[in-house]
């Protein structure tokens, strides 16, 4: 089956049973979180590891990490429409896919979450407003419809699509108010970025957790949003390179991957700056006003190498190598250091959800550990399984790099 | 949600949530109408049809770098 008339113009890709191998293992890995969905909403979710201890396991862990990594969307789009950096045009497409990845799928695998997935929409209808997660769910499921909006045009770009004039015009007159929906996916997205870190902030009886911070926000909202937008960028540019690796094509000039990677370092060393002098006030003056030492948040499995890889080798590290021009000019060093940012955002998430929870927090309470089940492996495999497809498809049939015709020219 | 559900209280924390939640939801609604509204504007006119979309515009094309250089061969 020849399907090059569906590509992008002047592009070219795989062979058809190539691409048809790969979206079979894709698929694989979605049976597996299909047959997992099954078993949770059938039988319940006593098909997981969570209990009375960790009311929050895999699945809260993956959908904050993929809501931090996928902040590379609101914040490429806020810097190319309302900042008007007009070289990231040569990114935002792919930022656009990866955003909306990230957030459907996150939406998706906490479909699964809640139970009951029929009765989500109580939340809308019966809003708890003293509740950060009224404003998370208010924010995410929001701009998930501005992400299908932005997303939207550039699928009526396909090569055939386009052709057809109503749809033709309706993407072009999208893209020409874009920043209307840039705007207002940044305000959605930089919210619900923070109240995420607001609701640990709050948990009060979880001293691992818990901050101080200013009127209703505790420190942890402003860290969450820092920590998003530092590793957003890394994360779309990481996809990025990992795509022309395995295609063998370039996609982007390396002048864009720079800065982009300048953006996210300049971004972390602002965030580590900051999560550092919480840490220490935490470590050192909040936690003996409670009468806890330090020790007690730090025990097998979660020991300090926890602290060490969040901050040292995701923070401090990729900072380094992203504020050194010298590594920018570096493709592979570059990649490197881009992955261990977004691997920095990812502990940060798990730590913060896990750890906070495995801390006793009453005097006949232990340590606890928490490995998930095959079946919250299987719908986090899932959602990595729906973000290969959707990508593996835009890339395919959409014009989603504008750079790749004349950074690949082909001689027919 | 709404002021006829049997809990909505009319204090500053629903005006907050819901007022924001409903201007965000009607910025983008109206955002959409404005594109649609503009389509039938241009079906109308008679407006002609690009080919190339703006997948295809390229204001950037600097390839001042030696990775860009040497994927062009220049560095060969």
């Amino acid at each position: 089956m020849d399907d090059s008339k569906f590509w992008p113009k002047g592009t070219t890709r795989c062979k058809p049973v190539h691409f048809g191998l790969w979206m079979l293992f894709c698929l694989a890995l979605a049976g597996w979180a299909l047959v997992s969905a099954f078993l949770c909403l059938y039988k319940g979710l006593n098909q997981t590891n969570m209990n009375d201890y960790f009311a929050f396991g895999v699945w809260i862990v993956v959908d904050l990490a993929i809501i931090a990594l996928g902040a590379g969307a609101f914040f490429t789009g806020f810097m190319n429409y309302v900042l008007r950096r007009e070289e990231l045009k040569n990114i935002i497409n792919a930022a656009v896919i990866i955003g909306f990845i990230c957030y459907s799928g996150a939406i998706m695998m906490l479909g699964i979450d809640i139970g009951q997935p029929i009765r989500g929409w109580f939340g809308f209808w019966h809003a708890n407003v003293h509740s950060m997660l009224t404003e998370v769910m208010f924010c995410i499921t929001t701009y998930l419809i501005v992400l299908i909006v932005e997303f939207v045009p550039l699928i009526l770009e396909n090569r055939q699509i386009n052709k057809v004039p109503d749809l033709h015009f309706f993407a072009h007159n999208l893209h020409t108010i874009m920043i209307v929906f840039a705007a207002t996916g940044t305000f959605l997205s930089f919210f619900h970025q923070g109240s995420l870190g607001g609701m640990y902030g709050v948990l009060y009886a979880r001293p691992f957790a818990a901050r101080g911070g200013v009127l209703i926000w505790p420190w942890t909202f402003f860290l969450f949003i820092l920590s998003a937008i530092a590793a957003g960028p890394s994360f779309t540019t990481s996809i990025v390179m990992i795509t022309e690796i395995v295609t063998g094509k370039k996609l982007t000039t390396h002048k864009v991957k720079m800065l982009m990677a300048k953006v996210s370092g300049s971004l972390l060393l602002f965030y580590l700056v900051l999560k550092i002098a919480d840490t220490l006030y935490w470590a050192f003056v909040q936690t003996p006003a409670m009468g806890l030492s330090p020790s007690v948040y730090y025990q097998a499995p979660y020991g300090t190498w926890l602290l060490i890889a969040e901050l040292g080798i995701g923070g401090v590290l990729p900072c380094i190598l992203l504020l050194s021009p010298q590594v920018r000019e570096s493709y592979w060093i570059l990649l490197l250091a881009m992955l261990l940012n977004c691997f920095g955002v990812t502990m940060n998430r798990f730590v913060m959800t896990i750890q906070s929870l495995a801390v006793p927090v009453l005097p006949f309470e232990k340590f606890y550990a928490y490995l998930p089940t095959w079946q919250e492996w299987g719908i986090s495999a899932g959602v990595i399984a729906y973000g290969f497809i959707i990508f593996s498809l835009a890339y395919r049939y959409l014009p989603v790099f504008p750079q790749e015709t004349k950074l690949n020219p082909t001689t027919d | 949600m709404l002021p006829f559900v049997f809990e909505w209280q009319w204090d500053i924390g629903h005006g907050v949530f819901m007022g924001l939640f409903y201007l965000a939801l009607t910025i983008v609604s109206l955002g959409v109408v404005a594109a649609l509204a503009m389509t039938f504007y241009d079906l109308y006119s008679g407006k002609e049809v690009h080919e190339e979309g703006h997948g295809h515009e390229d204001p950037w094309a600097d390839y001042s770098y030696a990775h860009d250089k040497a994927d062009r061969g220049e560095y060969a």
